[in-house]
């Protein structure tokens, strides 16, 4: 019995290792391939260069849509920050009755189908001629960011103990100063937490921007969108900067949940 | 009035947060306030788009006629449109079966690690989930070319080059490394929780390993397999990114068809009618499975939401 | 408004007054139809050590978020040196407050810690860490300043609790069962600190604790809350040798109750309803002659009596349990109508009771006490 349990556990572990290079491999490809110094996607790569990368800095519409990709995020997460926190705030103080409405309502982005987002942009697109505008990306995002700001301060929330804006009150700090003293510093990492994934989202949203965008104003993950016919590993190499990206704010994210969750220790 | 004890008690610390600060009745109503903004940019982005695409199936008619359910009414008699709802249907539940049998040992074996080797798997996992959609997708385009990686491999064991590109089944086989990570999570959020004991228990009291998965863990795994799998479900229905960059519009998917009636053919009715189709199916398939989540819950709870 | 003045407030008048009086004028706080706090009048005064005690639920922290300003006095008024409070938002209050939380920030160090009221109120930073230096110093964590809160114990995060609320020299420091969570021998030594940190301040101290030994170890005089009144407000000594109310008699410490009908003819005689004649102190008012009451006899003034040796009340039962107790026994006496009564010897006086023995208990009059029943 000992010797097929181990057989067991063996199988296990080998089936998982194929599990997690099946589930890391795609990533693992397009890197090398980045680097591939010829034009076929011939993998693994006969000789390597480096000339995709400054293919793609050179090409000025890469570098445009990397601009407005990087604008359209900035703004949309200073706006899910200000309105997401607010309202995470706002949903666990107030005993406001249609507050589960207004949690729904906040998250329902995320469990509505994005083509459906998409497809009634469009068409609101039409009659206010948002196409190709920053606005009209940044409010395609917002909806879609939002929540992961609201959901992420929520939980930092949750573990905050009130009784220190008690003390704070007692200690002479008007709710201003408590609030910016108090309970700002120590929900910051969830704050953080959820500006990271709103940006991450933002850079990464395909769907609603493909509607909005025209050819001369799209970001980036459209223009990849777009890129049918792949001439070149130039879209690895845009792919690359992309995961390199999004892989330091996973961690930026990771480490400000850590670091929560040390700084809500409650003091009982 | 009443003055005991427990009624005092609970009434004061209800009392004392409502009052704590500002020491104003104003304070509940200020916290609501802070809600407004956020509901007004969820309405304004978000609801209306949507009303405006859902309205249209009642409102838009390109055809010759004109009655208000004709866009619904030609959604559920066209043949090609059954096609893809159909085809939609059984990508994602094959995608979904897939991913379960995969992910599901996975999950478990996550559960039996322990220190560094946790960290390593799980960062994989992150990692690989927290990458774009997009690139994800565009390895897998890279990978399934007829020159690509996978047809090399082929090649060299003596299978020949398969056509995958363009294919249901290289769509259904992207669609699960993409999706795996949801159903990996949603897996491990509840087996984490399972405690091991119970095992040690029923293996001393003679039960056999096979006897033990599937009369033990199995159940208790459940409420991660439902989680799991309707997320996945769900997400494949309404995806578009995957089916459409490694697919091809002869098996396009319902998502495809809707784009496509958007942008090409320009008939926001019948769009409309399949957006209320496709959102219509997720909300019921979210909502039974909810129901019958909240039931369950209740009965291992004891006896409904007594006291 | 009780008053009782026998005893005056010994560290008040020792080191002046530094803190402010506290006037709480027929206060009630509702809350829908549950009244926590019902009519409640008290004077405290400049630097006294007040104590509320009573069983929760009786109203006492309900009072003390009051006198805070975290809870809104439905009806009355309370002053601080003599200025009403009741509109003003707590932090305008300049009380010092430590909750049995803690609630130290963990985001800050000690010393920010500390240092956080004394920046609200705009003190120059070089009078600031000074002032939390010295505070620090008060609480035996001169050394303690860079840590963070979490990496204290429970009862080293109190002491700074008590720093932070004493730095800014408030005119009333408040206590919500600040040692609740402690264990406790810790909680027999910070008592002594936080009685000490009393007489060495000279402000004003009100401390709310369900516990009684604490209340009787603490105070200048303690204020016995129940269902929202003050049953009884004195020096723990009065409250302990003149209990008012049966529940006075019962809440602090262990007592011996004897229920029946006052004696009309002699006025310091009641007859309990097992017929047994029982002497007290007379001179409490409230005695009507043919009604009925309850005497109250503290266990350490009973005692068995040998051989033919009198007592004003002398009564006879038979020993049913001793207990050693290291400075004394305790000794619980049957009597032939079911009656328990507790007997407490010193290590010094013992008798030779023995359990099973049949023995002669009694007391002088002067020990015993009439009380209320329940208000």
């Amino acid at each position: 019995m000992g010797n097929r349990r181990k057989l067991a556990r063996w199988a296990l572990g080998a089936f998982s290792v194929l599990v997690a290079v099946w589930l890391v491999a795609p990533v693992l490809v397009m890197i090398p391939l980045a680097f591939s110094g010829s034009q076929t996607f011939k993998f693994p790569p006969e000789s390597y260069s480096t000339r995709w990368f400054s293919r793609m800095i050179a090409d000025t519409s890469w570098a445009s849509a990397m601009m407005n990709t990087l604008t359209v995020a900035v703004i949309v997460v200073l706006i899910s920050v200000t309105a997401g926190t607010a309202c995470a705030i706002g949903l666990d103080r107030s005993k406001m009755p249609g507050k589960g409405l207004a949690r729904a309502l906040i998250l329902a982005p995320t469990i509505v189908p994005v083509v459906i987002t998409g497809a009634g942009f469009y068409i609101v697109a039409l009659e206010t001629r948002l196409f190709g505008t920053t606005l009209g990306f940044v409010a395609a995002h917002v909806g879609l960011c939002m929540p992961f700001v609201v959901v992420a301060v929520s939980v930092s929330l949750s573990n905050f103990d009130r009784r220190l804006e008690l003390a704070a009150a007692s200690l002479g700090a008007s709710p201003l100063t408590t609030f910016t003293k108090v309970t700002l510093p120590i929900i910051l990492p969830g704050v953080i937490g959820g500006a990271a994934f709103a940006f991450i989202t933002s850079i990464d949203e395909v769907v609603v921007s493909m509607f909005l965008s025209t050819p001369l104003k799209r970001t980036v993950p459209v223009k990849m969108f777009q890129t049918v016919q792949d001439i070149d590993p130039t879209i690895a190499a845009v792919s690359t900067v992309i995961l390199s990206a999004a892989t330091i704010l996973m961690i930026v994210a990771v480490i400000a949940n850590q670091s929560g969750r040390r700084s809500a220790g409650l003091a009982n | 009035m009443t003055t005991t004890s427990s009624a005092v008690d609970s009434a004061v610390a209800t009392g004392v947060r409502r009052t704590a600060l500002a020491g104003r009745r104003l304070r509940v109503d200020r916290a609501a306030l802070l809600v407004l903004p956020a509901i007004v940019l969820v309405i304004a982005v978000f609801g209306y788009p949507v009303a405006e695409i859902l309205t249209r199936t009642f409102t838009f008619h390109s055809g010759a006629d004109q009655g208000f359910w004709s866009n619904l009414a030609w959604y559920l008699s066209d043949p090609v449109q059954r096609t893809i709802l159909l085809r939609t249907y059984a990508t994602s539940a094959l995608v979904t079966a897939i991913c379960l049998v995969v992910c599901y040992p996975f999950a478990y074996f996550l559960t039996t690690l322990k220190g560094v080797w946790l960290g390593v798997a799980i960062g994989a996992v992150l990692i690989s989930s927290g990458q774009s959609i997009l690139v994800r997708t565009f390895a897998w385009k890279v990978l399934l070319r007829d020159n690509g990686p996978i047809n090399s491999a082929f090649e060299a064991i003596g299978i020949g080059r398969i056509s995958m590109l363009g294919t249901t089944g290289g769509v259904v086989a992207a669609m699960c490394q993409v999706m795996a990570p949801f159903m990996i999570l949603a897996l491990y959020a509840n087996m984490r929780g399972i405690d091991r004991r119970y095992l040690d228990a029923a293996l001393s009291l003679g039960a056999s390993p096979v006897s033990v998965f599937c009369r033990i863990y199995l159940p208790l795994s459940l409420p991660g397999i439902a989680a799991g799998t309707l997320l996945v479900f769900v997400i494949s229905l309404g995806f578009y990114i995957t089916p459409a960059v490694v697919g091809s519009p002869q098996n396009a998917l319902l998502s495809q068809a809707l784009v496509d009636e958007i942008r090409t053919k320009l008939d926001w009715g019948h769009a409309g009618a399949m957006a209320v189709t496709l959102l219509v199916l997720t909300l019921v398939i979210i909502g039974s499975v909810a129901a019958a989540a909240a039931k369950k819950l209740a009965v291992v709870a004891g006896r409904g939401v007594g006291r | 408004m009780l008053k009782t003045r026998n005893n005056a407030s010994p560290t008040a008048a020792v080191v002046g007054t530094h803190g402010a009086a506290l006037s709480i004028r027929n206060v009630t706080k509702s809350y829908e139809s549950v009244r926590a706090v019902d009519g409640v009048s008290l004077e405290i005064e400049a630097g006294e050590f007040m104590t509320f005690l009573g069983p929760s639920g009786s109203g006492k922290t309900t009072t003390l978020n009051m006198i805070a300003g975290f809870a809104e006095v439905t009806s009355g008024h309370i002053l601080i040196d003599s200025e009403p409070v009741e509109g003003l938002p707590p932090y305008k209050r300049d009380i010092g407050m430590v909750f049995q939380s803690y609630a130290l920030f963990p985001h800050l160090t000690v010393a920010d810690n500390v240092a956080f009221p004394l920046r609200r109120r705009k003190v120059p930073k070089r009078e600031i860490a000074a002032r939390v230096a010295e505070a620090l110093e008060m609480v035996h964590l001169g050394e303690f300043g860079g840590r963070y809160p979490n990496q204290l114990s429970g009862g080293q995060q109190q002491r700074v609790a008590l720093a932070r609320a004493i730095v800014f020299r408030p005119r009333v420091l408040l206590m919500d069962e600040p040692l609740g969570a402690l264990d406790k021998k810790l909680r027999e030594w910070l008592q002594l600190e936080i009685k000490r940190i009393h007489i060495e301040l000279g402000i004003t101290f009100v401390y709310v604790t369900h516990d009684q030994e604490e209340a009787l170890v603490l105070s200048d005089r303690i204020a016995l809350f129940n269902n929202g009144k003050i049953e009884q407000l004195g020096t723990a000594h009065e409250l302990y040798q003149s209990p008012a109310t049966k529940f006075a008699a019962e809440f602090l410490g262990e007592s011996n109750l004897f229920t029946g009908t006052l004696d009309a003819a002699h006025r310091d005689v009641l007859t309990d309803d097992q017929g047994q004649k029982i002497r007290f102190r007379r001179g409490v008012e409230h005695a009507t002659p043919g009604g009925k009451s309850t005497v109250v006899v503290r266990p350490e003034m009973v005692r068995v009596l040998d051989g033919a040796e009198d007592a004003d009340t002398v009564l006879s039962g038979r020993v049913e349990q001793v207990i050693y107790l290291g400075m004394g026994r305790r000794l619980e006496v049957k009597l032939p109508g079911g009656q328990t009564v507790l007997v407490r010897e010193q290590a010094d006086a013992l008798s030779a009771a023995q359990q099973g023995d049949e023995v002669r208990i009694g007391w002088d009059a002067g020990d015993a006490r009439l009380v209320r029943q329940s208000a």
